[in-house]
């Protein structure tokens, strides 16, 4: 066999290893980041659940704040709507926006000093509270696991195997919160 | 030295004032100076031998002696030079002997300065892998006492590490660390099963981490992983690892702090590579190492 043919072979072997290595790389990838989307997906469904028992609470104190109330069930349903459709996007505009929302519920406590001493609202805010920081946790994984496999995807030469296996980018959770962003309403008055 | 109530949020001055060694040593007696001449080992050993100018003379006997035992070595000596060689001999056992005693003494001033108490012939209990490595092991100078409201060890260690040539020969290797261990409450422990972190070396990759049952976490932070290379056991839960690892604790190890521990289930173990012999390094390894403790605390509650 003349050593022309062989070395032929040989890099055309080499080249198919590298292209199984990366295919499984990009697979591998892939799977942490659904892993990761699912950690965060378990505790908004926590957060999402525990909202009900919060919204009775407060209504046995606070009756007269009923669009506050309703602020926060409408928020709720769309963030509900949101993850369901799976969209990161969509999903941490309307978390931020419920975000917001338990806020203004959690204020109402600085009104309400009975309220504020009812030990299941105490419990249930320390319970979101909580979630809210293993969503943070949970956000911060999924965004670095989308990091590296975007950035594997979007390397030379291994955006051929991607664009040959379909791997697109996938988008990074942010929760957008509309009351940071807003500017501050001074009043005078 | 300020003190906030974050761990992750502090600003950590190169030395610790008054306030700041109380709250790290809560048991540490109303005069917190270290005594005259314990403050660093050489100043320990300095006053034993006798200060400076005799020490300087135990030197210049000590080469006059090099040059008396060549002399008996190649037969060209009288009964006088031998004399002084056996003499020389003799001041160099005692200075030895004073060096030894100087050691103690530093170890002991700077225990009783903390509120500590000294163990002779102690050891600093625990399972991580720092404590196994090596064919032998061994502590010293063990202090124990509460640093930062908890229990804590605190000691010098060594491991050796023998290797074989292919001639059969053996070579043992010492390696020195300075550690300081705590026990974590059940709650904290049930969080973390195990995580390490190390200045960041060479890593074998995949292979390592199959082999170790352990793996790699890469945070978000580019200078934190200039400096230091963390692992967690394939049991450990990642989004308490993560919360633990919070923004402005990823900052502070990153920017303010060097910083290197082992935790397995309970047992958390700080060291530095190397023995600190020095009031103001062993004061500032307690306090690096107390953020860190507040830290794992401050998760729990």
């Amino acid at each position: 066999m003349p050593t022309s043919l062989i070395i032929v072979i040989v890099v055309v072997v080499l080249i198919v290893i590298w292209a199984f290595a990366t295919y499984n790389g990009f697979i591998s990838r892939r799977q942490r980041v659904d892993e990761s989307w699912s950690g965060i997906d378990v505790q908004l469904k926590r957060r999402h659940d525990l909202i009900p028992n919060l919204i009775e609470t407060v209504k046995g104190y606070a009756a007269h704040e009923k669009s506050t109330l309703e602020n926060v069930i409408t928020a709720r349903n769309s963030a509900m709507s949101a993850q369901d459709a799976g969209d990161p996007a969509a999903l941490g505009q309307a978390e931020g926006v419920l975000t917001g929302a338990l806020r203004q519920v959690f204020a109402l406590g600085e009104a309400y000093p009975d309220l504020k001493a009812n030990t299941n609202f105490l419990d249930l805010q320390q319970q979101l509270g909580d979630t809210e920081d293993k969503i943070s946790a949970a956000r911060r994984i999924y965004n670095g696991n989308v990091r590296d496999y975007n950035t594997k995807i979007q390397q030379v030469p291994a955006n051929v195997i991607a664009g040959i296996g379909h791997f697109t980018t996938r988008e990074f959770f942010e929760i957008e919160n509309a009351e940071e962003r807003a500017v501050p309403n001074v009043s005078f008055s | 030295m300020t003190e906030s109530t974050d761990a992750s949020s502090v600003e950590i001055a190169d030395t610790l004032d008054e306030v700041a060694i109380r709250n790290l040593f809560p048991d540490a007696p109303r005069s917190i100076a270290a005594p005259r001449g314990t403050r660093s080992m050489f100043a320990a050993r300095m006053r034993h031998v006798g200060g400076r100018r005799r020490t300087v003379g135990i030197a210049a006997f000590g080469v006059l002696t090099a040059a008396g035992i060549v002399l008996v070595a190649t037969g060209q000596a009288g009964p006088g030079i031998v004399l002084l060689v056996v003499m020389a001999l003799a001041t160099l056992a005692i200075a030895l002997w004073q060096f030894h005693k100087a050691t103690t003494e530093f170890y002991r001033g700077y225990a009783a300065a903390r509120g500590l108490s000294i163990e002779k012939d102690g050891f600093v209990p625990g399972s991580v892998p720092l404590l196994s490595r090596g064919d032998k092991r061994r502590f010293a100078n063990v202090m124990t006492g509460r640093i930062a409201g908890q229990l804590a060890h605190l000691a010098h260690y060594t491991y050796t590490q023998t290797k074989q040539g292919s001639d059969g020969s053996t070579t043992p290797t010492e390696y020195d660390f300075t550690v300081l261990a705590f026990t974590l409450p059940p709650q904290v422990a049930a969080r973390y099963t195990g995580l390490s972190l190390a200045p960041k070396s060479l890593s074998f990759g995949a292979l390592q981490d199959k082999l170790a049952k352990d793996h790699k976490v890469e945070l978000e932070s580019v200078e934190f992983h200039r400096r230091y290379s963390l692992r967690a056991l394939d049991t450990q839960d990642e989004v308490a690892l993560w919360q633990l690892f919070s923004p402005p604790f990823i900052e502070l190890l990153a920017t303010q702090m060097k910083c290197c521990w082992e935790q397995r289930g309970s047992d958390l173990l700080f060291w530095r590579k190397r023995h600190d012999t020095d009031t103001a390094s062993l004061d500032r390894f307690c306090f690096e190492s107390s953020h860190v403790l507040r830290r794992y605390l401050e998760e729990w509650r």
